[in-house]
């Protein structure tokens, strides 16, 4: 920045000491490396301005500069107070706890990134290597002939499957493909990887085709027992996000894949405590039916959004009116989601009928919540939730959530 | 003050909108006005019988009563809102309209409604 525009910034700033101006002139004397008169001014209009987030990133920075790495962690988090979805604030978080030796935390704002940004190539190597970071120091008793080559090259080949697992579990099954493709070409004899890629590959074709009445009696029983075999590490967060003992439980395994090449590598998917199945019902002949991974992948997808403070329950229909995964409050009533799915279907004759286009989403705001319907390729997304929660953010969640759904079916 | 007064008031204050109309719960529409050709009449009669769906599941599930619905389609918004036990007011907005506008337009809009129907 020009000596002009600050001094315009400054001109500004006297002229209205409230101002958020504060922040641009902070940043301004920042990038002129003038730290203790970017403290100044940033820490005086933050005083006056407690709440504006850019004010606590820009002091972040200032204190990244100035070497005070817990002072600019605070500062960072601050702003997540304010704006969850500040990327910048991740991104700074991200690379001062790779700075500190922190890897989990550092993956922990990496894949808060990554949530909001799948494509982010730069965050996708950064996480990465944090991975590898973690896979370095968790790997306490390394075998004596390893030698070093060979202990970089598993720790590479962990950090893939990991990142591949992560986006499987958020979803994103075209990255999980992706990053097992890549591992493929670099280690074609891998045959867990191969295996992995061939049954992933399955749960993505869409065309599934329908099942006779016994096998999906079958695959219901299946998928439930499957449901109860499941020893859930309950956690009290329910975050959808991977803890360090997930990552280290996934390297535990591939460790184990390596030695016996047999056990399937399958990360359990951590279901919050009223997570539950409702029913995999049979379906008529034009439903599309579920696997028991994309079932599990459903279930985390609705687990993130679950653990949306505020959400009472939310649960996927089929337009056919089947209920494919619920979380939340248990509810045996079906006669309420036909109610819910009568609304759906209704607005959408309606909006048909008035050259209105394809209904996207459907509000219903009561009393004491809210009903709230998204549609995607093949159901829809219902979710119910308490009054004070924050619409605009849930309804930009729910998308998300109908986005990564319409994939898996 | 008439109706139509109150519906125009609401359409220029809020940016991106279309139509708005006072409606019935039989779905007869007692006024509306709208920017072009949009037929905010039918989608009154339409969207009526939705409201009524929405109240009871609502109620069934344990939400009170139902307030407002919003509804998104690929190429406009609608909000609804009741006016008293008898009545909602509808507005349409294009997709780029301002739905937080539009939301306390009406809200600001149905004591004067209600003081009218009184």
């Amino acid at each position: 920045m020009s000596t002009s525009e600050i001094s315009d910034l400054k001109k500004k700033l006297e002229d209205d000491p409230n101002s958020l101006v504060f922040a641009p002139l902070a940043e301004a004397y920042r990038k002129d490396g003038a730290l203790d008169e970017a403290y100044r001014v940033c820490s005086k209009g933050l005083e006056k301005n407690p709440d504006y987030s850019n004010g606590h990133l820009v002091l972040g920075r200032i204190y990244q500069g100035q070497i005070k790495l817990d002072n600019a962690v605070f500062e960072f988090k601050k702003v997540l107070e304010f704006d969850p979805e500040n990327l910048m604030a991740h991104s700074l978080l991200g690379s001062l706890f790779m700075q500190k030796s922190d890897f989990k935390a550092a993956i922990d704002e990496y894949q808060a990134i990554l949530t909001l940004t799948p494509d982010d190539d730069e965050t996708q190597k950064l996480l990465k290597v944090a991975i590898e970071k973690a896979a370095n120091v968790s790997q306490t008793e390394p075998s004596i002939k390893e030698s070093a080559v060979e202990k970089e090259s598993i720790s590479a080949s962990m950090a893939s499957i990991t990142m591949a697992e992560l986006y499987l579990k958020q979803g994103h099954l075209d990255k999980a493909i992706e990053t097992y493709d890549e591992l493929l070409k670099k280690e074609p004899n891998n045959s867990n990887v191969k295996q992995k890629l061939v049954d992933l590959k399955k749960t993505t074709v869409v065309d599934v085709p329908s099942p006779t009445p016994k096998k999906i009696e079958q695959t219901s029983v299946h998928n439930i027992k499957a449901d109860k075999a499941k020893t859930s590490h309950l956690d009290k967060e329910k975050e959808a996000k991977f803890s360090e003992d997930d990552i280290l439980q996934v390297m535990s395994m591939d460790r184990n894949d390596k030695e016996t090449k047999a056990r399937a590598v399958k990360l359990e998917i951590k279901e919050p405590e009223k997570t539950r199945v409702v029913d995999e019902k049979p379906s008529s002949s034009k439903a599309i039916q579920y696997s028991s991974v994309q079932i599990d992948v459903l279930k985390a997808v609705l687990a993130e959004l679950a653990s949306i403070m505020g959400i009472r329950r939310c649960f996927l229909t089929s337009i056919e009116g089947i209920s494919v995964v619920s979380v939340g409050e248990n509810s045996n009533n079906d006669s309420l989601e036909k109610q819910v799915l009568s609304i759906f279907k209704d607005t959408s004759q309606s909006a048909t009928k008035l050259n209105q286009g394809l209904l996207k989403q459907v509000l219903v705001t009561a009393e004491t919540g809210h009903i709230i319907l998204v549609s995607f390729a093949g159901g829809i997304l219902v979710v119910l939730a308490d009054h004070q929660i924050n619409l605009g953010m849930l309804r930009l969640a729910m998308d998300g959530a109908a986005k990564k759904v319409e994939k898996v079916s | 003050m008439d109706f139509k007064k109150i519906l125009e008031e609401m359409l220029e204050n809020v940016e991106g909108s279309i139509g708005a109309s006072l409606v019935g719960m039989d779905g007869i529409v007692i006024d509306q006005v709208s920017h072009n050709a949009f037929d905010i009449n039918a989608v009154g009669a339409e969207y009526s019988s939705i409201i009524k769906n929405a109240m009871k599941a609502s109620s069934n599930f344990g939400l009170g009563n139902t307030a407002e619905i919003l509804i998104t389609t690929d190429k406009a918004s609608m909000i609804m809102m009741l006016v008293g036990k008898n009545y909602f007011v509808a507005l349409a907005l294009s997709l780029d309209g301002n739905l937080g506008r539009g939301r306390l337009e009406i809200k600001k809009a149905i004591p004067k409604f209600e003081k009218e129907l009184s």
